[in-house]
């Protein structure tokens, strides 16, 4: 048993304790929150994506030129790209456009597409998930086995697929990378759906008499959605770099006004010799992205996680 | 008197997982179980583990039903209304009369409510108060079980093991019901804390002329709580009695086994009792031994008759069952352990 | 044969520093059964587990005292000697056999590899010797089951197999930390069984560690209350029991019902719960809860464990006011 947090009520009047001492009341989710406040390498994280965050929603204010404006070459004697410089801090690209600007309006794609796609993912992995955790019988064995077979299949490929399929464009994009999540959200979910429906208080609310709608949206689901939660976190890391790795295959995004990481680095493999900086701003970034989310997500898990608890 | 809840030929029994196609084995966790629930009184439900004991008292409160794994057969009647032929809709209002408070207080209590929502749901649930009133009645739920108001606000994660299952038994109390089944309600608990928990529910038994159905692997305990006592096995029922009269004299071979296998906090006691240790262990509950499904580890077996033939569950005296072939003749002492006897 | 003295153990935890085991001493003679009882969080698994040398570092650490086998100290020990003398010396029966067994290991090659390690038995041998074991520790067919898993066994079979393991190098104390909290009535009576043949027969000396007092009537010479990282009371078992002078143990003795008890009375309990260690207490740290505290004495200055008053040598007490002892000659 642990130590008890809180001695409170007529049970402990004999312990003459302050009642000072007793902290006030904290929910389950707040409790988790203050644990990942206290997590200095969740909060590092979580700086990482305001920042790019804050770079996304203010582009057009920061960012030193627009996404699409070129320096002609013709004024730039010399070598394709030409490196960082004071009027270029990231260099110009193979067209002349000014790579520092591309890399903060990209973090406005990038991040939209993660997010989104995530989002995707989860509204439809959740349904199926609770589909297969509540109802269970034939609905479980047929999400599953469609699970089942969308895991088979490798996520990259599988994302290649439903780009081709569905033509390219931006929210093609964002489904493709959407639907490759689908099955992991569907399975976790129904996984914690199963353990939390065996779990007393479970039993109690049915002997309480209490509808099952309710049984589900009050008893079952908010405790059996912090794993969902992290796996979502997590999952925002994947897409961006599922969405740079398309973008490098040119399935990415296909208007190129529209700056995106993976499509910036997609072009330079031909220069790499001439101009690394091309490819080393955006990769970059996504490096930084991907381990900003990866840390929230690491973060979350441990505030989450009941053993973590008191 | 007619019964407030009447058992009749209760059977719980699970699918067990096997190879596919083949015919599904069962585990028949309660076979035939019938006995009956006086108004007011404590009925005390002890056995070792796999007995069934548990699924019995789930099943009473409805928690086992088809589909959920579970069969269910047999009666279990309250007040004469058969709550095993009910539909859910019915069967949700007839729920609040039969409360359950379970074992584990830390998975009990749902992690994300707070108690007073915890308490109140169930009392919207039902429409039975709203406002001002169901503050009150939560307020009064709180005293009850000797927890102070202002711990509404809190939750369950910030108490202790006790206090936890305080809130447990305020929350089986909140719709009024007639039956609590108290499903090992201690067993996870300190002994210091064990004791307030006992109080707890014996001056809230006086205070509500509640009727409980104890289950517990406690001999001890159920002797403090109960008026009687039914001793399981196997999924059946061996000897039910009043408490004092089943520990003074019990039976039941399997009974005084039990009895004598309790450590008693005394040493005098520890070293002049005579000790009956059963040998090896309870047998597989999915296939129990034919005949007598003690009489594997019976002291008093006899060669044929136990093995032959199942003893039903009679009564030799007003107010006392018991299945055993020779429970008159063990009793009288006529019979005795690893004995063969040609009486009977 | 052990001697603790003044032992302390500290765990580092997220919400500071807690100190498990607080100042204890401990003397077991050889041969002897002695009795460790307490509620969770009392500290007595902790003790066993500084005995064995396997407290959890680097969360957990001594700070202070010792632990003395036959004169040798123990903390501080490097840790490859310490392996060669767990399992040879000192051996431990954990609560649950079905995680300190290994699941996907045949008992038989368990119980063959702890002889080896210690033993250098060839594989003959400690084959041999591995049914001997089985067999003395009462399981039907020890050669034939010699091959099953831990699985294959019921609990009472899997805490049989986890004694024959502790003393397959006939080590001289044996711990017991619950060993059978997690078993039926009736196995429980038959493991307790095989603990008292085993000292008897082996000469070996018992600590059991249990936080149900019923246990501990039937088994040890000694008995040892602890109560939040502390010895509170020790004595002869039956003295203890005859006259328990600690009010925590009087207060755990009287809040248990009885076989032999009435009935439907309402029990004695002992108010309140066990402190935590952010409570900040200087004195006695059963104060809060107990019912013959003095005011100032008892809150302010920690009890030494002392001779009780009018009671056999044997009988010591930590508190500043014990409840008297009977009359021996009235009892007797």
């Amino acid at each position: 048993m642990s130590l008890p947090e809180a001695e409170i009520g007529a049970v402990g009047t004999t312990g003459g304790r302050d009642p000072a001492d007793v902290a006030p009341p904290t929910g389950l989710w707040k409790d988790a929150l203050g644990r990942l406040r206290r997590d200095r390498s969740a909060m590092a994280g979580l700086a990482v994506i305001a920042c790019f965050a804050f770079l996304a929603i203010a582009a057009p204010l920061i960012a030193p030129e627009p996404p699409s404006s070129r320096t002609y070459l013709e004024r730039l004697e010399g070598a394709c790209c030409p490196g960082p410089s004071a009027g270029h801090l990231f260099g110009l690209d193979d067209l002349g456009r000014d790579a520092l600007s591309r890399v903060i309006y990209g973090a406005r794609t990038s991040l939209l597409i993660s997010v989104v796609s995530v989002a995707i993912g989860l509204g439809i992995g959740l349904v199926l998930g609770a589909l297969a955790g509540y109802v269970g019988g034939a609905a479980d064995a047929v999400v599953m086995r469609l699970v089942d077979i969308m895991l088979a299949i490798p996520a990259l490929l599988f994302a290649i697929g439903l780009v081709a399929a569905l033509g390219p464009g931006l929210v093609q994009l964002m489904v493709a990378v959407g639907v490759v999540n689908v099955p992991i959200f569907a399975r976790l979910l129904r996984g914690s759906m199963l353990s939390v429906r065996e779990s007393d208080y479970v039993s109690a609310a049915r002997s309480l008499g209490l509808r099952p709608a309710r049984i589900l949206f009050v008893h079952v689901l908010p405790n059996a959605l912090s794993p969902v939660i992290v796996a979502a976190t997590l999952a925002m890391a994947t897409a961006i770099v599922e969405v740079a790795g398309l973008g490098f295959l040119g399935l990415g995004n296909p208007d190129p006004s529209v700056p995106e990481w993976g499509s910036m680095l997609a072009n330079t493999p031909r220069f790499l010799a001439s101009a690394p900086h091309l490819a080393l701003f955006p990769g970059i970034a996504i490096v930084l992205a991907v381990l900003g989310f990866n840390l929230i997500g690491d973060g979350l898990r441990e505030a989450l996680d009941p053993k973590f608890r008191r | 008197m007619t019964p407030l809840l009447a058992v009749s030929d209760l059977r719980v029994e699970y699918p067990l997982p096997g190879p596919p196609g083949r015919s599904r084995r069962t585990l028949v966790a309660v076979d035939g179980v019938s006995f009956a629930l006086h108004r007011g009184e404590t009925f005390g439900l002890v056995g070792e583990s796999g007995c069934g004991k548990s699924s019995l008292g789930r099943a009473i409160v409805q928690l086992i039903r088809g589909g959920s794994g579970g069969k269910v057969t047999g009666r279990i009647e309250l007040d004469g209304t058969d709550l095993v032929a009910l539909r859910s809709g019915p069967l949700r209002r007839e729920r609040r009369r039969l409360q359950m408070v379970f074992q584990d207080p830390f998975s009990s209590l749902n992690p994300r409510q707070s108690v007073g929502k915890i308490l109140a749901e169930p009392i919207k649930a039902h429409g039975l108060a709203r406002g001002p009133d169901l503050d009150r009645r939560v307020v009064e739920l709180l005293r009850r079980v000797g927890l102070d108001e202002g711990v509404r606000e809190r939750y369950p994660h910030e108490f202790s093991g006790g206090q936890r299952q305080r809130i447990g038994l305020a929350r089986a109390l909140a719709l009024d019901p007639d039956v609590i089944v108290a499903d090992e309600p201690v067993s996870a608990l300190d002994v210091s804390i064990q004791a307030q928990i006992l109080n707890l529910l014996m001056t809230l038994q006086r205070d509500l002329g509640l009727t409980i159905l104890f289950v517990s692997h406690d001999l001890s305990v159920v002797r403090h709580v109960s008026d009687r006592v039914a001793v399981m096995y196997l999924g059946q029922l061996v000897e039910v009695a009043p408490a004092d009269e089943l520990y003074a004299r019990p039976l039941h071979p399997y009974t005084v086994s039990l009895l004598s296998a309790v450590p008693v906090a005394d040493p005098e006691v520890e070293r002049t009792r005579t000790r009956i240790i059963l040998s090896g262990d309870v047998p597989d509950p999915s296939a129990p031994p034919p005949g007598c499904r003690f009489h594997t580890r019976c002291p008093y077996v006899q060669p044929q008759r136990c093995r032959d033939e199942v003893p039903a569950l009679r009564s030799p005296s007003a107010g006392r069952e018991v299945a055993c072939h020779y429970a008159e003749q063990i009793a009288e002492g006529r019979l005795g352990p690893h004995m063969t006897s040609n009486v009977g | 044969m052990l001697e603790i003295a003044g032992l302390e153990v500290e765990f580092r935890t997220q919400r500071g520093v807690v100190r498990a085991v607080d100042g204890v001493d401990l003397a077991l003679e050889v041969g002897s059964t002695t009795g460790l009882v307490g509620e969770s969080g009392s500290g007595k698994s902790v003790t066993a587990l500084a005995i064995m040398g396997l407290l959890p570092e680097p969360a957990a650490r001594v700070i202070g005292g010792s632990i003395r086998l036959d004169g040798v100290e123990l903390v501080g020990m490097p840790e490859a000697q310490l392996r060669r003398r767990r399992g040879s010396e000192v051996a431990m029966v954990f609560q649950d056999p079905m995680t300190s067994l290994n699941p996907v290991m045949p008992i038989g090659a368990q119980i063959v590899e702890t002889l080896r390690a210690h033993l250098r038995h060839d594989r003959r041998a400690a084959r041999r010797r591995a049914v001997e074991l089985l067999d003395f520790v009462g399981i039907p067919g020890p050669s034939e089951r010699l091959a099953s898993y831990p699985h294959q066994l019921s609990g009472g079979m899997r805490q049989r197999v986890m004694i024959a393991i502790a003393i397959a190098c006939e080590p001289k104390l044996l711990i017991a930390d619950e060993p059978t909290t997690a078993l039926d009535v009736t196995i429980q009576a038959q493991i307790l069984e095989l603990l008292r043949r085993t000292v008897d027969e082996r000469g070996m000396t018992l600590l059991l560690i249990t936080h149900d007092l019923g246990v501990v009537a039937g088994v040890c010479d000694r008995t040892n209350v602890m109560y939040a990282g502390k010895v509170v009371e020790r004595a002869p078992t039956a003295a203890l029991f005859r006259a328990p002078s600690h009010h925590y143990t009087r207060g755990l003795l009287q809040s248990i019902p009885r076989l032999d008890g009435p009935r439907k009375t309402i029990l004695a309990s002992i108010e309140g719960l066990p402190p935590r260690p952010s409570d900040g207490l200087r004195g006695c740290p059963f104060a809060p809860r107990c019912p013959a505290r003095l005011d100032d004495r008892c809150w302010d200055e920690m009890p030494p464990l002392e001779r009780l008053p009018g009671a056999t040598a044997a009988h010591l007490v930590a508190c500043w006011n014990p409840a008297p002892v009977p009359d021996e000659r009235a009892s007797a």
